[in-house]
């Protein structure tokens, strides 16, 4: 596998028309369209800081509508990070997360040093399935992160993406690579209050 | 274009018997009474159209095992999912049969009478109603979708998990080669000169063609297939599912060899994904009035004596 060390790998993962591709675009890219097109695979590169160094932090964004359990054994086996995301307006979208989550604990076998964040997305629509209780819940069961989403309001989308990192214990990584470590790593400190870790 | 051809050969026949006006009625008669000259025929007109090498008009007949463009770790992925496999029933990840069909078409029947539902074939559905309707279909049962027990989207979901079982992709991997092919058919300018500007007619001629060198199971259901996304794409205003949004669902399925993903096929992808929303868009015509292009062709050849003789 190339370029094995120097690049962090976060894989998303979730059902179709979650929002998967509009909270990597959101955070990427900064921009939110409105338009119903799916993913095949795409994957997106940022430099962030990692270990007083630099490090590419490397996005897959997943296809949540076709089953190829080889591709996702490939991701799942190359991956660092897992972000897990369901529609909190789809009760059946966090339902299927549960078998990508076996998944990950099958093939990585102890998921407890792995950060895994399970998202919440579409947080500002009002017709809500999934209660926060609800993905809390979840996740206390899962032994990982909570967070609930708006890619369309960008609502927590970098504080989803630096507290993922933060949860990272082997590196000390940041989505800064200018020097302003500190500013942002407290803001995260201050997140992570309301974030579920356990 | 095309009726002109039929009129040109009705005729030729002037004098002779009444001709039958079904262009099909003939090919499919050339198809059984003398498979071999059909074959020959079929394969003559697509090499007009397309430019096949050796070993890729070899792999077109099976002479050759398909070699994929970028071959990489497929052995691999092949033995794993061999081992990876469950359940192996009557329907479901095995090679493809009429009474297969006979059984999926349930699904289709259905799905034609749902196609408003928004994000079908996209939205995943439940997969434990989905496990639950597989051992169902597995088991030879009629099912009565109707009931409520299934939601659109369980079966849209398990129409694509049964295309994805099959043991090759609905267009096979023998024809692969010969899509790329068919995506890079384009005008020429009035100098002559290759533009970037798809022939239509000719990858729509091409295609009906090709079509006819598909094992008759993978043929039926490619057009049953093809009717209902083309169906689908029709209700985008309700479902939100384009010709494309669909290309991009099934292009995995009917068109991707076997144990590639998204990165193996690179540059592929995204001709792959263009042929396939061709298929759907064109689907109409490409099981419609096929080859009298060949028909034509063949009048006046060499061939024709051998026509007249069946």
């Amino acid at each position: 596998m190339p370029e094995q060390s120097n690049d962090y790998r976060v894989v998303v993962f979730g059902a179709g028309g979650v929002g998967k591709s509009s909270l990597v675009l959101r955070f990427v890219k900064g921009t939110f369209r409105d338009t119903y097109i799916p993913t095949v695979e795409d994957t997106y590169r940022q430099v962030i800081s990692c270990d007083k160094s630099v490090c590419t932090l490397q996005i897959t964004d997943t296809t949540g509508s076709h089953q190829f359990p080889a591709m996702q054994r490939l991701s799942i086996s190359k991956g660092h990070a897992f972000i897990l995301v369901y529609s909190i307006t789809s009760k059946q979208s966090l339902e299927e997360l549960k078998p990508i989550y076996q998944q990950v604990l099958a093939i990585k076998g102890n998921v407890e040093a792995i950060p895994i964040m399970l998202v919440g997305n579409k947080s500002d629509e009002t017709q809500r399935e999934v209660e926060t209780k609800d993905g809390e819940a979840q996740a206390n069961q899962w032994k990982c992160a909570f967070m609930e989403t708006s890619a369309k309001t960008n609502h927590n989308v970098t504080e989803l993406f630096q507290e993922l990192l933060n949860l990272d214990k082997k590196r000390n990584m940041s989505l800064n690579i200018d020097g302003k470590r500190s500013g942002k790593q407290s803001r995260a400190e201050r997140l992570k209050g309301k974030c579920s870790v356990m | 274009k095309l009726a002109s051809k039929i009129n040109s050969l009705g005729g030729s026949h002037s004098g002779r018997p009444p001709v039958i006006f079904n262009p099909d009625f003939f090919v499919e008669k050339l198809r059984h009474e003398n498979p071999e000259v059909f074959l020959e025929l079929v394969l003559s007109n697509i090499t007009r159209l397309i430019d096949l090498p050796g070993t890729e008009f070899s792999q077109l007949l099976g002479e050759e095992s398909p070699k994929t463009p970028t071959g990489g770790n497929g052995g691999f992925f092949r033995s794993f999912n061999f081992l990876k496999r469950k359940d192996k029933g009557v329907v479901f990840g095995t090679p493809l049969t009429e009474s297969c069909i006979a059984q999926i078409y349930q699904l289709i029947e259905y799905l034609s009478k749902n196609l408003h539902v928004e994000g079908l074939f996209r939205v995943p559905g439940n997969s434990i109603r989905q496990q639950g309707l597989r051992e169902l279909l597995n088991s030879g049962a009629d099912v009565d979708l109707e009931s409520g027990d299934f939601h659109p989207n369980d079966v849209a979901t398990l129409l694509k998990t049964f295309l994805g079982e099959l043991p090759e992709p609905l267009l096979t991997h023998r024809h692969f080669h010969a899509h790329l092919k068919i995506a890079d058919i384009t005008l020429f300018d009035e100098h002559g000169n290759k533009t970037a500007t798809p022939n239509k007619e000719r990858q729509i001629e091409a295609l009906q063609l090709l079509f006819l060198l598909l094992p008759q199971a993978n043929r039926s259901l490619l057009k049953l297939l093809l009717d209902l996304l083309y169906h689908t794409a029709k209700q985008q205003d309700k479902n939100k599912m384009s010709t494309f949004n669909l290309a991009l669902m099934f292009a995995p399925h009917v068109l991707w060899p076997r144990h590639m993903t998204a990165s193996d096929l690179k540059d592929n992808l995204k001709k792959l994904n263009n042929s396939m929303a061709f298929l759907i868009k064109h689907s109409q015509k490409l099981f419609r009035g096929l080859c009298q292009t060949a028909f034509h062709w063949n009048k006046g050849s060499a061939d024709q004596g051998k026509m007249q003789m069946t």
